[in-house]
């Protein structure tokens, strides 16, 4: 059946391939500050992950915990978290992220609030998904200014998992463990290689072959705009209001 | 963070953490080492000093004169950090004279007695955060906030006029313009 292709917003389309990341039975966990990931989560619950236990902070619905935020990080660091989220300031070549500061860690330009658990969660959460809204050669380095979870283990240190994939309003890209670099794999409409490569900080790996642009059906359009909409607005009532559209 | 409140908490000398290896934080914080594993060789982990504050405090929207504490808002770690911290005190909109008991978890997080040093009654004691279902965040005043803190000299005129200026509670409440008939429920 064709689909008619619908406008939408990147943070739209961007919750749409989060949540085709998402897998049935998986323990699905939301950290703070993450409306995109949450709305992924809902929208696969709704699809084709009915079974996934989804974990959300700031939610009463996806909280099934009886204490606070630490039952998350305990639970991911028993081994027990199948996918979580993770952001940051800036994120380089080499999978690293940071949450800390902008410049020099003494005098910086910019300080954030920190770490929250992200270089604990970066290694014992099964698959961690990057997501930055804005895809430029600020946020995309060679080098972050401060490693606040690292994207590259040591020797004989234990990790669980790490980085698989990282989403953008221009581009999606998987991690490649063997030679421990991000590899373009897909475009989102409106972009093109040449774009991504301009706006990243670092030189590109192709995947080959590129995946077809990547774009919502009307199917999850619908979904994401009704049910996992309805929701959100208890979560993330500004993000639900202001970038998922009313059906 | 919370495996070393946790074991502030518990009373443990240090705790050992996952992850954390490669990260700029180890260059920055003299309570995280690495050092290896005692059970199993040659594996570099992340330990933590416990974190024992020495004060800690909750609002509550009751507290009894035992120190039993309703914090608003179930799904908390109030307790790991009650018990992590040398002093406990709580400040409660209204202490009443029946005892309280963990009733309504998704509602409130319960404090007991025994891990509540000093009980303080202040009512609007969130201010300018909010209280349950008392009432919410006062957004004019948060908005005030934001807005004098972008620069050296207004936030110096803010602190005075509310957290230097007042001579007590009562005086901030009045100051930022309070009163009992607004509070819901």
């Amino acid at each position: 059946m064709a689909e008619t292709i619908p406008e939408y917003s990147p943070e739209e389309l961007m919750a749409v391939i989060i949540s085709r990341e998402a897998r049935n039975q998986e323990t699905i966990g939301v950290g703070a500050a993450s409306p995109i990931p949450a709305a992924g989560s809902i929208l696969a619950e709704q699809l084709h992950a009915p079974q996934a236990t989804i974990i959300i902070l700031g939610s009463e619905e996806y909280y099934p915990f009886p204490a606070g935020s630490s039952e998350l990080h305990f639970l991911a660091q028993r081994g027990e978290l199948d996918l979580f989220f993770l952001s940051g300031i800036q994120i380089d070549r080499r999978g690293n992220i940071n949450l800390h500061v902008v410049g020099d860690y003494k005098a910086p330009s910019l300080r954030l609030p920190g770490a929250y658990g992200s270089a604990m969660l970066y290694y014992m959460a099964h698959r961690v998904i990057l997501f930055r809204t804005e895809h430029t050669r600020r946020t995309f380095v060679e080098k972050v200014d401060f490693i606040t979870a690292a994207g590259l283990t040591p020797q004989n240190v234990y990790r669980e998992g790490g980085p698989t994939l990282m989403v953008t309003p221009k581009a999606m890209l998987a991690w490649d463990k063997e030679a421990g670099e991000w590899a373009l794999t897909a475009i989102l409409p409106g972009s093109s290689v040449a774009d991504v490569q301009e706006n990243t900080g670092f030189p590109l790996r192709m995947a080959s072959p590129l995946a077809p642009a990547l774009r919502p059906t009307d199917r999850e359009l619908r979904i994401l705009r009704t049910i996992v909409r309805e929701k959100l607005l208890r979560i993330y009532p500004e993000f639900a209001e202001k970038k998922i559209r009313n059906f | 963070m919370y495996s070393m409140v946790q074991a502030g908490s518990m009373g443990v000398p240090f705790v050992a953490v996952r992850g954390l290896m490669g990260s700029d934080i180890l260059n920055y914080r003299s309570d995280l080492r690495v050092v290896e594993n005692p059970f199993q060789e040659k594996e570099p982990v992340v330990v933590g000093q416990p974190i024992r504050p020495d004060v800690a405090v909750f609002h509550a929207v009751q507290a009894d004169r035992w120190g039993n504490s309703l914090i608003p808002g179930g799904m908390r770690d109030d307790l790991m950090m009650a018990r992590a911290s040398r002093w406990v005190v709580v400040t409660a909109e209204e202490i009443v004279d029946k005892e309280l008991k963990d009733e309504n978890g998704r509602i409130h997080t319960f404090l007991p007695a025994i891990d509540v040093d000093q009980v303080v009654h202040s009512p609007w004691g969130a201010h300018p955060g909010s209280c349950g279902l008392l009432y919410g965040h006062d957004e004019a005043h948060i908005r005030e906030y934001i807005e004098v803190a972008q620069e050296e000299r207004t936030f110096q005129a803010y602190v005075d006029k509310y957290v230097y200026g007042p001579k007590n509670h009562s005086e901030y409440v009045s100051r930022v313009g309070l009163t009992a008939r607004e509070k819901r429920g």
